[in-house]
C-alpha cells in the first residue's frame, strides 16, 4: 500500500464532493385531489393503432396500481373540426385504428370524463420522425456505451426523444437434462429447455436531446444506455431496440423539465423542483391539473445485436457463481427433491447416482427471463 | 515580551522593598486662613506665601474650582484632603514640597514623583500612588507617562475647541489600527479610527487624558495638553497574549455608545477560533454564525442577510466588489485568512457611502504589510496550503504583503486508482498583493490586486472554470485635521466558462463575464466634535457578457450563440452627517441618490402591456445604438439612525434605510453555483428596492464584559425576481420571459449575548426570522402559489448559535460551537403518476414543506507554540472536528425516478465527523 495516507486523504476529498446519501421518507402528504393522467399519442404512421390511456394520479404511499379513468368520451379533433372518437377497450385504454393525420393540420385531444368534466389539449402539429441512421456502441472502461445517430436532411426536427427495449440471452448455472418426477418417484428426461432464457427490460428514463444549438440537424453519438461489462446481459448475446420520436418544441420542453426534476438530480447544484404539467388543461377549473402530454407523430425503430465474442474478455457475473452440485442417490433425491443436472455412474458398474443442483441454479426463468425465444431474435 | 514582564516585575518588587523613611519630608508647617468663595489660584497664592510649598497645576483644570473653608493651623495635607474630598481632583506632595494638583487620577510626568515619600509615610492617604504602581505593571510607562503638547503653546490656554487628528498604528508593524476608539471621559467625547487608522477629534482646549481601545491591542492612553489644532500619531501595542483575545468585538462599549446598529465586526483572531470543516480559517463561515445571517446549505458560502438573497450582499475586498466569493464548490471562501485584517458586516443602517446592494455590506479589509521588517507566514491543511510574505520596500514608508493559497486536491485525485477519479480535477488558487506607500504625512497610496481561479471537472466530461480579478488603487489625501479625502479606482472582473470536449461533434465552450469599473471620491469632514460629515460621488460602469456559446474544435457542429452584451452606468452622490446632539442622543442622517442608465448597443423587446411576458407577447424589438441611454432609473436612498443612551450601559437605537440594486444574480438553484448569471436592470426588469426598519436595545454589564442586545427588523423588498416553473436561464435572449417579478417581506428578532473577555468567551444568539415572497403578476405563469406569500428558499425561522471558547492556559484553548436551525423550505411531491413507462411526481406548490432541522456541534483545539521571542519560526496547530456527532444533516431532499419506481433521498454534505489538522507558521 504505497502512498496509502495520501490515498486516504484523496478518498476523503471524494467523500466531500460526493456527500452522503440516505433514503428519505417524506411526511405523509396527501394531494388535495387526484388528477387525470394522460398517456399516449396520435400515431401518424399509416395503418397503426392510436392508443390513449387514462388513469388517475395517486398519493405517494399508495401501493395499488393506478385507478383507470373509465367511461370517458375521448376524441381527437382537428383544427378544421374533424373529429375522431376512440373506443374504450380494457378499462381506461381508448384506441382507434385507420385514421391517419394530415400533415400540416393540427389536432387536439378532447376528454369528457364520466363525471362530465371537459379537458382539452392544445392544438399540436404532426411531427414526423426521421429514421435512425445507426446505433453504434463502443467498449470503454468497464462497459459498453450504446449511442444513437440520426439526422434530419430538412433541418427542421431539432427535438428528439428515445425509448429502448433491451433483450439478452443467458443461461442458467447448470443445464438440467433430467427432472425428478414426484408422482412416479423417478427421474425423467426433461423435455423443456430451462437452460436458455431471454431477459428483457425497457428504458425508464426520459432521454431527450435537441440540436437547436447545432448548425445542422444532426445527432451524433448520443449516449442512450451504458451497460457494465460484467453484466449478465453480455453473457452470450445482447440486443437493443431503440424507438425514436421527434418532438415539437413544447413537447421537448415538457420532457426536458420532467427529466430535470425527477432524474438528473441529487447534486449540490440542483434546480428547484416545480410543478410541471403538460399541454392538457381543464376547460373549467385551472387548479384541476392534467398530467401528461398529447402529441401527434410517428415513431421509428432500429435494433442491433452485440455478441459476447465482439467484446473484450470481460468476466460475466452471472449470479450463479455460488452454485454447487451435489451427488445424490435416488433415495436421497426422493427424500429432498431438487434439480437434477445429469446422471452419474460411479463404480461399481450398474450403480446410478444423480448430479443435482438447486432449482435456482438450473431454471433460468427464476431470473425473470422467458425460455421462449422472442420472435425477432436472430441466430 | 515575557522577559520584559519578568524584568519589570522584578524592578517593581525591588522598588517596593525599599525601606520606608527614605527621603522623608520636613515636618509640615501648618497653614491658616479664611477662604470664602476664593478662586483656587488665590488660595494657592495664600498658601505659598505662608509656607515653602509650591503648587503645580493646570489653570484650566481648576478654573471653576473655588475654596470655601476656614483653616486654623492645619497641615496642608489635611486641608487639601478636605477640600478635594468627593471631587475629581487629587493631589500629591513630593519631597521638595511641591504640590501637584491633578484631575481624576492622573499619571505623573516623571516616574515616581514623590513616590518614596508617600510610599513610606502615608500611602494610604493617596490613591494615586498605588494606582500608579498597578498601572505601570501592565503598561509600558514611556509614551503613556509623557505629556504631549499639541498646537502652538499659549499661556494661558485659550478657551474654545481644537481638533487633533492623526494615525493610529501598530507599533510593531506600522500597520494602521482600524476601528480603534479614541476618547476622553470628561466630558465624554470620542471617535473611532477609520479604515486607514485615521482619526480626528475635536476637544476643548486644555489638558486631557486621551484613551485608546481597540481589538487585539492593549488599551492605552496619552496625556495631552491641547493648545490648538494639531497632528498626533499614536502607536498601539499588540496584546501579546493572543489567546486572551476576545472572540468578537468592536470597541468594547460601542454597542452602547456607537450609533451604528446591525453592524458586526469580525477580526482575524476570532475567525481563526471558529472550527471549520476543512481546517482552514474561513471568514464567511464565521459571518454565517452571526445573528441575522443564514445560509441555505453547508457547502455554500452564500449569505442570506435578514431575508435577503445571496446576490443582495455587497462583498467588498479593499473596496472592490467580489462577485463569486467561493472556491471548490463553496467549501472554501475566496478570502485567504492570512491576508485579512478584519471584516465588517452591516445588516441595517447601512452608511450612505455604500450602495448598490439591497441587504448588506460586507467590507473585508486586508492587512497592510509590515513596515519595519520582513515576515513570512503560512499554513498547511488537509486540502490547502498557503504562504504569505510581507515587509517594507522603503522602511517606514512603503510596505507590501503578498499571499498565495492553493489546493493540492488535483494531486490527491491523481493518486486514486479509480479511473473515473483520475480523470477528475478540482483545483483552485488565489493570489493577493497589497502595497502601501506613504508619500508624506498627508498622502498615502494603496494598491491591491487579487486573482482567484477555480477549475473543476468531475468524471471526465464537462469542465468548469471561473475566476475573479480585482484591482484597486486608492489615494488618501489629508487636507487638514478636519477634512480628508479618499479617491478610489477599482476594477472587478468575474468570468466563468464551461466546456466539453468528449464528443467532438457536440464539443462546446460557454463563457460568461462581468466587468465592473468604478471611480469614487469620498470625503470626511469633522466641523465640530458634534458633527462627523461624510460625502462623496461615485460612478460605476458595468459591462456584462451574458453568454457566449461557441464550438470547441474543428469537428464541432455547434452553431455559435451569443447573447448580446449589456452595459450600464450607475452614478451616485451621497452625504451623511452624524450629529451628537448631547451625550444621550445622537442621530445620523444620510442621503444617497443613485442614477442608473441602461446603455446601448442593445435590442430591447417590447411586450403586450398587462400580459405575462412570453415569447408570444413580444410586440416589437427596438434597437439602440452604442452608448445610447436606453432607460434610466433613479431614486433617493435614505439612511437614518438614532441612538438614545438610557444610561452609560444601556441604549436604544432605531434606524431606517432604503437601498437600491441595479444588478441581480439569476439562479435556478438554491445555492450559488458557478454557472449563475448576472443581469443588469433593463426596461423589462426594474431595479430592486428595499426598505428596512430596525429597532434595537443594547445593554452591557458594568464592566462591559457581557453585552446583550435585541434587534428587531421589518423589511420590504420590491422587484425581486423569482422564476417561472421550469425556467431556463442560460443563453436566454429574453430572460424576462422566464422570470416573474415578486415582492418580499422579511421580519425577525435577534437576541445576542456576548462575553468577550475572560477564560470563557464567546456568544450565544437566537434569531426568529421569516422571509416571504409574493408574485406581483396577475395572470397565468406570472403567478406562483396563487399570488399568495410563500416562504423563500432560505426562510429558516428558528436559529440558535453558540460559539464558545475556553482557554486553559496561554498556549492551549478549546472551542465548541453549536448550531441549530429550522430546515429550509422545499417543494415536495404530493402525488405520483406514470407517464411513458416511468413513475413521475407531481410537486406541491413552491416551498410548502421543510427539510429536517439542522444541528451540528463542532470542536476545535488551538495549540500555540512556546512564547519565546527569538526562535526560528512561531507555529501553531489547530485540530478540529467538524460535525462532532456525525449527524446527517440534510442538505437537500430529492426524489428520483429509478427503475420505474420513486425513491426519496436526502443528501448530506458532511455526514460524518470531519477531523482536520492545520499547521500554521510565521517566521
Amino acid at each position: 500500500m504505497k502512498n496509502s495516507p495520501v490515498k486516504l486523504v484523496g478518498w476523503f476529498l471524494i467523500l466531500l464532493v460526493g456527500g452522503c446519501v440516505d433514503p428519505y421518507r417524506p411526511p405523509e402528504i396527501t394531494a388535495p385531489d387526484s388528477y387525470l393522467v394522460v398517456n399516449g399519442f396520435f400515431n401518424s404512421a399509416p395503418g397503426t393503432t392510436t392508443t390513449i390511456q387514462l388513469s388517475r394520479s395517486q398519493n405517494l404511499a399508495d401501493p395499488k396500481t393506478p385507478t383507470a379513468e373509465t367511461k370517458a368520451r375521448v376524441t381527437i379533433e382537428s383544427a378544421h373540426n374533424a373529429s375522431y372518437a376512440l373506443a374504450e377497450g380494457s378499462a381506461g385504454v381508448y384506441s382507434m385504428s385507420g385514421v391517419t393525420p394530415l400533415s400540416g393540420e393540427t389536432y387536439r385531444l378532447h376528454i369528457k370524463t364520466a363525471k362530465g368534466l371537459d379537458y382539452y389539449s392544445d392544438y399540436v402539429p404532426v411531427v414526423t420522425t426521421p429514421p435512425i441512421d445507426s446505433l453504434s456502441w463502443r467498449a470503454e472502461d468497464d462497459g459498453v456505451q450504446i449511442n444513437v445517430n440520426t439526422h434530419d436532411p430538412q433541418n427542421n426536427t431539432h427535438y428528439y426523444r428515445w425509448e429502448f427495449d433491451e433483450t439478452w440471452e443467458y443461461t442458467a448455472g447448470y443445464n438440467s437434462s433430467y427432472v425428478y418426477n414426484d408422482k412416479t418417484k423417478g427421474v425423467d428426461l426433461r423435455n423443456e429447455n430451462i437452460y436458455n432464457c431471454w431477459g428483457s427490460s425497457t428504458s425508464k428514463n426520459i432521454i431527450t436531446t435537441s440540436t437547436t444549438r447545432l448548425s445542422r440537424d444532426v445527432v451524433s453519438q448520443f449516449p442512450l444506455n451504458t451497460i457494465a461489462g460484467s453484466s449478465i446481459k453480455f453473457q452470450s448475446k445482447y440486443s437493443i431496440l431503440v424507438r425514436q420520436y421527434a418532438l415539437s418544441q413544447a413537447g421537448y420542453d415538457y420532457y426536458d423539465q420532467l427529466a430535470k426534476i425527477t432524474q438528473n438530480i441529487g447534486s449540490i447544484f440542483d434546480p428547484q423542483p416545480s410543478q410541471i404539467t403538460g399541454n392538457i388543461r381543464s376547460a373549467t377549473n385551472p387548479t384541476d391539473l392534467v398530467l401528461g402530454f398529447f402529441r401527434v407523430g410517428s415513431v421509428v425503430t432500429k435494433r442491433i445485436y452485440i455478441r459476447k465474442s465482439q467484446l473484450p474478455s470481460w468476466r460475466t457475473l452471472t449470479g450463479y457463481e455460488s452454485c454447487v452440485t451435489d451427488t445424490l442417490t435416488l433415495r436421497e433425491l426422493q427424500e429432498s427433491p431438487t434439480g437434477v443436472v445429469t446422471t452419474y455412474y460411479p463404480p461399481p458398474p450398474g450403480s446410478l447416482q444423480y448430479i443435482t443442483a438447486p432449482f435456482a441454479c438450473i431454471d433460468c426463468r427464476l431470473r425473470g427471463g422467458v425460455n421462449k425465444k422472442p420472435d425477432f431474435w436472430e441466430n | 515580551m515575557a522577559q520584559l514582564y519578568r524584568i519589570t516585575l522584578l524592578l517593581f518588587s525591588l522598588v517596593c522593598s525599599i525601606p520606608s523613611g527614605f527621603g522623608q519630608t520636613p515636618p509640615d508647617k501648618p497653614i491658616s486662613g479664611e477662604f470664602t468663595n476664593t478662586r483656587f489660584e488665590q488660595f494657592v497664592r495664600s498658601v505659598e506665601s505662608q509656607t515653602a510649598y509650591r503648587f503645580f497645576y493646570n489653570p484650566a483644570d481648576v478654573d471653576s474650582l473655588t475654596v470655601d473653608m476656614r483653616v486654623e493651623k492645619q497641615p496642608l495635607k489635611t486641608v487639601l484632603r478636605q477640600l478635594f474630598e468627593g471631587s475629581k481632583y487629587g493631589f500629591s506632595i513630593d519631597g521638595q514640597q511641591r504640590v501637584y494638583i491633578t484631575v481624576n487620577r492622573l499619571i505623573r510626568t516623571e516616574l515616581p514623583i514623590g513616590f518614596f515619600q508617600r510610599g513610606g509615610t502615608d500611602a494610604d492617604t493617596d490613591s494615586t500612588g498605588s494606582a500608579y504602581l498597578t498601572e505601570t505593571q501592565k503598561k509600558r510607562p514611556e509614551p503613556e507617562a509623557k505629556l504631549y503638547e499639541i498646537g502652538k503653546r499659549t499661556n494661558p490656554i485659550r478657551p474654545g475647541r481644537s481638533t487633533i487628528a492623526g494615525s493610529i498604528r501598530n507599533v510593531a508593524s506600522g500597520e494602521p489600527v482600524v476601528g480603534a476608539a479614541v476618547y476622553i471621559e470628561n466630558p465624554r467625547l470620542g471617535t473611532v479610527s477609520d479604515q486607514f487608522g485615521y482619526y480626528s477629534i475635536t476637544l476643548p482646549r486644555g489638558r486631557h487624558d486621551l484613551k485608546l481601545r481597540s481589538i487585539g491591542m492593549k488599551d492605552t492612553r496619552r496625556r495631552i495638553v491641547l493648545y490648538g489644532d494639531g497632528k498626533f500619531d499614536i502607536d498601539m501595542e499588540d496584546d501579546v497574549i493572543a489567546l486572551k483575545e476576545v472572540v468578537i468585538e468592536a470597541e468594547k462599549d460601542v454597542n452602547i455608545a456607537g450609533l451604528q446598529m446591525g453592524q458586526e465586526r469580525v477580526d482575524i483572531k476570532s475567525i481563526r477560533q471558529v472550527p471549520t470543516a476543512l481546517g482552514e480559517a474561513d471568514l464567511l463561515r464565521v459571518i454565517q454564525t452571526l445573528p441575522g445571517v443564514k445560509t441555505v446549505g453547508e457547502s455554500s458560502t452564500g449569505l442570506n442577510v435578514r431575508g435577503g438573497a445571496t446576490d443582495q450582499n455587497l462583498i467588498l475586498y479593499n473596496d472592490a466588489t467580489i462577485y463569486n466569493s467561493s472556491h471548490l464548490f463553496g467549501f472554501f471562501s475566496a478570502f485567504n485568512p492570512d491576508l485579512i485584517k478584519s471584516a465588517e458586516l452591516y445588516k441595517s443602517a447601512i452608511p450612505s457611502r455604500f450602495g448598490g446592494r439591497l441587504s448588506s455590506v460586507l467590507d473585508v479589509q486586508t492587512r497592510d504589510g509590515n513596515k519595519k521588517k520582513f515576515i513570512g507566514s503560512g499554513g498547511i491543511g488537509l486540502l490547502t496550503g498557503r504562504l504569505t510574505f510581507e515587509g517594507p520596500l522603503i522602511k517606514d514608508k512603503t510596505s507590501f504583503i503578498v499571499g498565495v493559497r492553493s489546493t493540492y486536491s488535483d494531486w490527491l485525485l491523481g493518486q486514486l486508482q479509480d479511473a473515473n477519479f483520475k480523470k477528475s480535477q478540482a483545483q483552485f488558487y488565489d493570489l493577493n498583493l497589497h502595497v502601501t506607500h506613504d508619500f508624506n504625512e498627508r498622502n498615502t497610496v494603496y494598491l491591491t490586486g487579487y486573482l482567484s481561479r477555480d477549475r473543476f471537472k468531475l468524471g471526465s466530461d464537462t469542465a468548469y472554470r471561473y475566476q475573479n480579478q480585482v484591482a484597486t488603487l486608492k489615494w488618501k489625501h489629508i487636507f487638514s485635521n478636519k477634512l480628508y479625502s479618499v479617491y478610489t479606482g477599482s476594477y472587478s472582473g468575474y468570468n466563468y466558462s464551461v466546456s466539453s470536449e468528449k464528443n467532438p461533434v457536440n464539443a462546446y465552450k460557454l463563457d460568461f463575464g462581468i466587468h465592473q469599473t468604478q471611480v469614487k471620491a469620498d470625503f470626511n469632514y469633522y466641523p465640530t466634535n458634534q458633527h462627523a460629515v461624510d460625502f462623496g460621488v461615485s460612478a460605476t460602469h458595468y459591462k456584462l457578457f451574458p453568454g457566449n456559446f461557441q464550438p470547441n474544435g474543428g469537428e464541432s457542429l455547434i452553431s455559435p450563440d451569443v447573447v448580446a452584451a449589456e452595459q450600464g452606468l450607475e452614478n451616485a452622490v451621497y452625504i451623511g452627517d452624524r450629529f451628537d446632539i448631547n451625550q444621550r442622543l445622537s442621530i445620523s442622517g444620510g442621503l444617497r441618490y443613485s442614477i442608473y442608465s441602461y446603455l446601448g448597443p442593445h435590442s430591447v423587446f417590447q411586450y403586450v402591456p398587462g400580459q405575462p411576458k412570453t415569447v408570444a407577447t413580444i410586440t416589437d424589438t427596438i434597437a439602440y445604438g452604442r452608448n445610447k441611454f436606453i432607460n434610466t432609473y433613479h431614486g433617493p436612498e435614505y439612511r437614518l439612525s438614532l441612538r438614545y443612551a438610557l444610561s452609560s450601559s444601556a441604549s436604544v437605537k432605531a434606524s431606517f434605510n432604503r437601498t437600491r440594486q441595479y444588478i441581480q444574480m439569476l439562479s435556478n438553484t438554491t445555492v450559488i453555483s458557478p454557472t449563475d448569471i448576472w443581469k443588469l436592470s433593463d426596461p423589462n426588469i426594474g431595479p430592486q428596492i428595499g426598505d428596512q426598519y430596525a429597532l434595537g436595545f443594547y445593554k452591557n454589564n458594568r464592566t462591559n464584559t457581557v453585552e446583550m442586545s435585541v434587534e428587531a427588523y421589518y423589511k420590504t423588498m420590491n422587484n425581486l425576481l423569482d422564476y417561472r416553473n421550469g425556467a431556463s436561464l442560460i443563453l436566454n435572449h429574453h430572460i424576462e420571459t422566464d422570470v416573474v417579478s415578486a415582492q418580499g417581506m422579511a421580519y425577525g428578532i435577534e437576541f445576542l449575548v456576548k462575553k468577550m473577555t475572560g477564560k470563557l468567551n464567546g456568544w450565544l444568539s437566537y434569531t426568529y426570522a421569516r422571509t416571504l415572497l409574493r408574485t406581483n403578476g396577475q395572470t397565468g405563469s406570472d403567478v406562483i402559489n396563487k399570488g399568495e406569500y410563500y416562504p423563500s428558499s432560505y426562510d429558516k425561522p428558528h436559529d440558535v448559535t453558540m460559539i464558545g471558547n475556553y482557554k486553559i492556559n496561554r498556549r492551549f484553548s478549546l472551542s465548541l460551537n453549536f448550531t441549530y436551525s429550522t430546515g429550509r423550505p422545499i417543494t415536495l411531491p404530493i402525488a405520483k403518476y406514470t407517464v411513458d413507462n416511468a413513475l413521475r411526481l407531481l410537486y406541491s406548490e413552491r416551498n410548502q414543506y421543510r427539510i429536517p432541522d439542522y444541528y451540528r456541534l463542532d470542536f476545535a483545539m488551538n495549540i500555540e507554540g512556546n512564547h519565546k521571542v527569538k526562535k526560528l519560526a512561531h507555529s501553531s496547530w489547530t485540530i478540529a472536528v467538524y460535525n462532532l456527532t456525525g449527524r446527517h444533516n440534510a442538505y437537500s431532499v430529492y426524489f428520483k425516478s429509478e427503475n420505474g419506481g420513486i425513491n426519496g433521498y436526502q443528501l448530506s454534505i458532511f455526514g460524518q465527523p470531519i477531523p482536520s489538522i492545520t499547521y500554521n507558521f510565521r517566521f
